[in-house]
């Protein structure tokens, strides 16, 4: 009988060890970020890469979201605990005489819901009525024009805003 | 997902192992046998002990069973249970009753004026229970804006879920009527419902639920008494049977 009870005590410590932590998978539709394309103010169907475009959030922290490149999209994460998320778009042009800086600030708001996906992920956050708020500042801005394409970031299939310059 | 092949692979050996004993010891003997049958009654100590050990953790469950013929049992469990769920993007509290219901089958052929059992037992679980989302993260693989966490509890009641369950268990006469018994359980999530914009991390009875499976897992370790009703002398059984 010993035999035995030792056998199923094997077979119970067997079936406790199979469970193991949950951890999200990184192919699990999670937060879905701001797709951003860059298009040619000209023709305003072309894509058209930004030289020395550098982005960052807007606040006392200035985090680096993109470093300065040459690119005609982006992806921008908003945030998930409040209503808007503010970026500096930065374009630097490196001459052999001068560095010139522009910058322009857009403001992003929109309206959030969190909707649960499952035990390992918890929630991902989804975002409508996107809005952005952008002042042209005439010649002095280097963004021309601000297009939103789709007000709700719920995936990241197509670009949800094309900004022309 | 390995963990379901593993399991089946632990289920089949039990029942190889059942088999294999049932065969073992072939009754030669031509000494009268009596069977005693009643209904037996007893509580999981699983139960309590982890109530005791464990922050968070309340339950408790009734057992009872009842011989109907010789190798075949009717059984039953009745329960109460109270966890508090947390995942690094989740914190919840299941609690609610339960009932399993179904019937057990001895595999074990005793020797004379023994009353062993190895068991193999199939039930219907339903439970009715209430969960609690405490509080969440939204999920966020960008570092630039971590997730706050939100305290927001929100309650669903009045839920309910179904499921299947396969039970594998010794049983041991320590005492005159007086049993211990020790079980493993494998679930199987018929239908539950969900929480609007929530999910069961926890349901009382079939344990705690699995992301991309319908499997649970479960224990129990119980000490019941056997109340006698009547008894039948084996040899008359056997021969109807054989």
């Amino acid at each position: 009988m010993f035999k035995k009870f030792a056998f199923i005590i094997l077979i119970f410590g067997m079936l406790l060890s199979c469970t193991r932590d949950d951890l999200c998978p990184a192919d699990t539709a999670t937060t879905p970020s701001m797709l951003v394309v860059f298009n040619d103010f000209q023709n305003s169907d072309n894509r058209k890469a930004v030289e020395g475009l550098s982005i960052e959030t807007d606040d006392l922290e200035r985090k680096i979201v993109v470093a300065r490149s040459t690119t005609d999209s982006v992806v921008l994460p908003l945030d998930v605990n409040g209503q808007e998320t503010a970026y500096r778009f930065i374009k630097t042009i490196i001459t052999e005489t001068d560095t010139i800086v522009n910058i322009d600030n857009i403001l992003f708001t929109y309206d959030k819901n969190d909707v649960y996906v499952n035990r390992a992920c918890g929630f991902r956050a989804e975002f409508r009525n996107l809005n952005a708020e952008w002042q042209s500042q005439g010649s002095e801005s280097w963004i021309k024009q601000v297009i939103i394409n789709r007000d709700s970031i719920v995936d990241e299939t197509e670009a949800h805003l094309t900004i022309l310059h | 997902m390995k963990r379901k092949p593993i399991l089946l692979f632990c289920i089949s050996l039990l029942f190889s192992f059942g088999i294999s004993a049932q065969n073992k010891e072939t009754a030669q003997d031509s000494l009268a046998k009596i069977d005693r049958y009643g209904l037996r009654v007893g509580i999981d100590l699983a139960k309590p002990i982890r109530s005791f050990l464990e922050d968070g953790y309340t339950g408790f469950e009734i057992v009872g069973d009842f011989r109907v013929t010789k190798n075949f049992y009717a059984a039953a469990e009745l329960g109460n249970e109270s966890k508090d769920w947390t995942e690094p993007y989740v914190s919840s509290k299941t609690s609610g009753s339960y009932a399993k219901i179904g019937f057990d089958f001895n595999a074990y052929e005793n020797w004379t004026g023994m009353n062993n059992a190895i068991n193999l037992g199939l039930r219907y679980g339903f439970s009715t229970f209430k969960q609690e989302l405490l509080s969440y993260r939204v999920y966020t693989s960008n570092p630039i804006f971590p997730s706050e966490i939100v305290y927001d509890p929100q309650t669903f009641s009045g839920l309910t879920a179904h499921w299947a369950e396969l039970i594998v268990g010794v049983k041991a006469e320590i005492a005159k009527n007086l049993f211990l018994s020790l079980n493993a359980q494998l679930k199987l999530n018929l239908s539950e419902d969900m929480p609007e914009n929530f999910g069961n991390l926890y349901i009382p009875g079939f344990n705690r639920t699995y992301d991309y499976s319908k499997f649970g897992v479960g224990y129990g370790y119980t000490v019941s008494y056997m109340i006698p009703i009547f008894k039948k002398n084996r040899s008359a059984a056997a021969t109807e049977e054989e």
